[in-house]
């Protein structure tokens, strides 16, 4: 029996589809089973990164009005035999073409079948919101250093913790700019966790890979000396139950000697 | 013993219901006693105050009575009181003259309400809201919403560093707060010119004396 996490944020842009292929790819590389759902009906985007979109038949809005079987609407992810799958939202149906009820549903089908069951929630706090969180047994949610974010991310916690999940929520700090926090421009993350108040599941830096690999519908994590990458991955171990320590974000810059000798 | 005893009081006439006289013995008694009371006053509209006791008339128990004194047109019962209530009425009744401790979180977009005075040992977030009809005093970290006297009371107070929160209410009055010109014994209330002000909590004991009595007056 898997678990089925709800990748959420409130505010939109924060990275909760890159966040979710990322984290979805970490755990198949950890050698998990793992299905991503796009629940962003009508603006579907979480194939397009993983590089998948040309191979959608059916959507999840097929599969909960009875048109396909679950397994025809899933997406293999061919770079991993067998480990990662995508089932891809609707890009033309109404917003609300889904319910709460059906997508616990498609959930606890999956549930059976994999490790994990991702959901990628939409931006807002709406019906989208309320279809990604019905199935799910815990959320990570996503926030950037800036206040507009925390604020979001602050009402979004507030409502799943209104749900009695199985695991309280997590949070992930995505896009942190060293040196905006070092010269204490940004929010640092002491502050936001300690603001939020709930346990921090990681810590991702911002780099200008995760915008390129999307770009060529590959996930930033598979690179794994890349600084976000590692940071995924560790996000991946901690969601396994390993105690991984934070990243250390002053970044010492190498000496003479060390990059003599630790050079590739 | 009689079911009814008229008393005379200083405001005006008292009719008591004994607490051991059956129902319809007290009907008949009550008959019995306001058709003494016509024939041996002539003339002269009279209001009553009809206590109960240890008695709590139902609604159907209420139209009963009112019906025997219907055929009095000159007697009149003006208000029933019992010496008891029944145990939800009290649980509310102190439930709005009680303190109560509120901690944890309050996010962005939540609102919590209480009827009372609060005690607020939490955490209340930017765009949060905390409101209580009573009195708000503050001891955890508040940068949201505070509103005091939330059902028009003009006696709130609320007590506390208000120095982060975004706005104060209380009653109808409202402050935006932009400076941090507070501390632990701020006290914000409404001055005799039904302006917001603030001032020292030394004070409160003087502005609302009542504050520190709501039990004797219970």
């Amino acid at each position: 029996m898997g678990t089925a996490l709800v990748v959420t944020s409130g505010k939109g842009g924060v990275g909760k589809t890159t966040t979710s292929a990322n984290i979805g790819t970490a755990l198949a590389l950890q050698g998990k089973r793992v299905v991503l759902l796009d629940l962003d009906i009508g603006l579907r985007n979480l194939d397009v990164v993983l590089g998948l979109s040309n191979r959608i038949i059916y959507d999840i809005v097929d599969v909960a009005t009875g048109r396909a079987k679950l397994h025809q609407a899933l997406i293999k992810d061919k770079r991993f035999d067998d480990l990662l799958y995508v089932l891809p939202a609707a890009q033309n149906a109404e917003k609300d073409a889904l319910e709460p009820e059906q997508v616990q549903t498609i959930v606890t089908t999956l549930r059976d079948e994999f490790d994990f069951v991702i959901l990628d929630s939409p931006a807002g706090i709406e019906q989208g919101f309320r279809n990604a969180i019905a199935g799910a047994d815990g959320a990570i949610v996503v926030t950037t250093p800036e206040i507009s974010a925390v604020s979001d991310a602050d009402r979004v916690v507030g409502l799943l913790e209104q749900r009695d999940m199985v695991y309280p929520p997590r949070l992930v700090i995505n896009r942190i700019r060293q040196r905006m926090m070092d010269d204490g421009r940004s929010m640092d993350i002491d502050e936001i966790t300690q603001h939020l108040g709930i346990d921090l599941l990681g810590i991702i830096i911002d780099d200008d890979d995760v915008i390129a690999t999307s770009n060529k519908g590959d996930t930033v994590v598979m690179d794994p000396d890349n600084l976000a990458s590692r940071g995924y991955r560790n996000i991946a171990r901690r969601l396994l139950g390993e105690s991984v320590p934070l990243m250390k974000l002053e970044q010492k810059k190498p000496g003479f000697w060390a990059r003599l000798f630790h050079r590739g | 013993m009689d079911a009814v005893i008229l008393k005379g009081r200083k405001d005006g006439f008292e009719l008591q219901l004994a607490d051991e006289a059956d129902w319809t013995a007290i009907l008949s008694g009550l008959e019995a006693l306001l058709q003494k009371l016509a024939q041996d006053t002539p003339e002269g509209d009279v209001e009553f105050l009809l206590t109960t006791g240890n008695r709590l008339l139902s609604a159907d128990q209420q139209t009963q009575v009112r019906r025997v004194f219907d055929r009095f047109p000159r007697f009149e019962v003006k208000t029933i009181q019992a010496a008891v209530a029944d145990s939800a009425t009290l649980k509310a009744q102190c439930l709005a003259r009680s303190v109560h401790l509120v901690g944890g979180i309050i996010r962005s977009g939540q609102v919590v309400s209480y009827t009372g005075d609060v005690l607020f040992m939490g955490t209340l977030h930017r765009s949060g809201t905390l409101q209580a009809t009573g009195s708000i005093f503050v001891m955890g970290g508040v940068e949201g919403l505070l509103i005091a006297g939330a059902s028009g009371d003009q006696q709130a107070v609320i007590v506390g560093d208000i120095g982060h929160a975004g706005q104060i209410r209380i009653a109808d009055t409202v402050e935006i707060i932009e400076d941090n010109a507070y501390s632990a014994q701020t006290l914000s209330y409404i001055n005799d010119l039904h302006i917001l002000e603030h001032g020292q909590v030394a004070a409160l004991a003087q502005l609302r004396p009542k504050l520190f009595r709501k039990l004797e007056d219970f």
